[in-house]
């Protein structure tokens, strides 16, 4: 238990909530993730998620969407788009170039082993990384590795350049 | 410029760069560091810096003054941001540069190892206040940590950063797997799709690695302790991938294709899954 357990912020207790307990017991993909996320954290997530899309659904991203009314929602939602590659389509520029260039080969973090946390505050701060657990594969310290440069996976370095971006509309 | 050098003698950031373009003929009249506080989001960039605005102007200030188009390179993050102003220049919600802004300014954009569809650590960064480097601490460096900073002032400190949420992973299951298979499984056992695993290490069943496999893995195994960031940029094979720039058409709407690398075209514009698709190795 940390020092600071001793003085929960106002509001905090010691229990995790019940409907985290459902996610407590098995593996998460990242569709799950983000749903234990936003009941862990649920007015980060909501502010989180009105500026920033996730989505994959790459669409013209300068205009409204057809037919929409222009009201500072439907613009922020427009705005949340723009950061996002992946629901974005390329601004049309036939005359630039782009280069992707990236590294591979070192260990880089893709997942992480989860548990119970051993101290206080747990409607806060209920999971911990399981940093006891290594295995012979290709888990260290609770971090599960794949293929990337070290920071960024292989995936998020080399799906847009290597295909997403080379695709051709009809 | 001289703020992205160096970081310290010998750890360089942009250094090793700027003198590669001193070496082919760019002066600092023609160089710009765009540099931003990865603590905002984009929105908070232009709110509070007018971050966007002030890039658009340099960049049209360079255009005009050296009468050539600009090449933009970004690192990381970087080039999510790049991206955001890619959009945000040319819409009437953002910049209003117009349709043609980005092909009337840009030469080229080079993105160097780009975070582009986010990475798994914000998610614990959120969930715990925890990552890869906080899981390496030995046990006297987690005690004194824990009483400098604890996991909750940590948390609170990742859950401040707007930037942070830019990086959660993008494109769902379709891109980054599901329980029983990602896109990079081909070099591991496990789905790399399990980005949460709150299974037990007793109770996940050791599975059966093939051996090419184990051995691929043990392969960079060694490397994996003490690794700095110099010698990830020191040690990297550096992948190329050019999109070339198409003829002008109008039956392009918006996204460039490489010549040399004719597709069956697909009939909408949804993104192809990466499943489908191996990444160049």
């Amino acid at each position: 238990m940390d020092a600071t357990d001793v003085a929960c912020p106002a509001g905090v207790t010691n229990e995790i909530p019940k409907e985290l307990q459902q996610y407590a017991s098995r593996p998460l993909d990242i569709d799950d993730t983000i749903a234990l996320l936003r009941l862990v954290a649920p007015g980060l997530m909501s502010k989180i998620e009105r500026e920033h899309s996730m989505e994959l659904n790459p669409v013209d991203c300068s205009h409204l969407p057809h037919g929409v009314p222009e009201t500072p929602e439907e613009i922020e939602r427009l705005r949340a788009r723009w950061g996002n590659p992946l629901a974005c389509h390329l601004p049309r520029a036939p005359a630039t170039k782009f280069y992707t260039l990236y590294g591979i080969g070192k260990p880089t973090e893709r997942g992480y082993l989860y548990t119970r946390r051993s101290g206080g505050c747990l409607s806060l701060l209920p999971f911990q990384i399981r940093t006891n657990v290594t295995d012979d594969v290709n888990v260290q310290r609770g971090v599960r590795l794949g293929e990337g440069d070290g920071t960024v996976p292989l995936i998020s370095l080399g799906f847009l350049g290597a295909h997403a971006w080379t695709l051709v509309c009809t | 410029m001289a703020a992205a050098d160096y970081l310290i003698a010998d750890y360089w950031v942009w250094g090793k760069m700027i003198e590669n373009l001193a070496d082919v003929g760019y002066d600092t009249s023609m160089l710009f560091m765009a540099a931003y506080d990865w603590r905002l989001s984009c929105q908070k960039l232009e709110m509070r810096d007018a971050y966007f605005s002030r890039l658009k102007s340099e960049i049209e200030l360079l255009h005009k003054h050296h009468g050539e188009k600009v090449v933009v390179l970004s690192h990381s993050m970087g080039g999510l941001v790049f991206t955001y102003f890619m959009q945000w220049v040319e819409s009437a919600y953002g910049g209003n540069g117009g349709a043609s802004w980005i092909d009337t300014h840009l030469e080229a954009f080079v993105n160097i190892g780009g975070a582009m569809l986010g990475v798994p650590k914000t998610v614990s960064s959120l969930l715990s206040g925890e990552m890869k480097d906080t899981a390496d601490l030995n046990s006297v460096l987690v005690y004194i940590k824990e009483n400098l900073v604890s996991n909750l002032d940590l948390l609170r400190l990742f859950r401040s950063f707007g930037s942070l949420p830019s990086m959660l992973p993008k494109g769902g299951t379709a891109i980054w797997g599901n329980l029983t298979h990602a896109p990079e499984d081909k070099y591991h056992n496990t789905s790399l799709g399990v980005i949460l695993d709150f299974r037990s290490f007793s109770e996940s069943a050791p599975e059966s690695v093939p051996h090419h496999i184990r051995t691929q893995q043990q392969r960079f195994r060694p490397e994996y302790r003490d690794t700095i960031a110099t010698d990830i940029v020191d040690d990297v094979g550096l992948l190329v991938c050019v999109v070339a720039a198409s003829e002008p058409t109008n039956s392009l709407p918006s996204l460039t294709h490489s010549p040399s690398r004719p597709l069956s075209l697909p009939h909408s514009c949804r993104w192809m899954p990466p499943m489908s698709h191996a990444l160049p190795v």
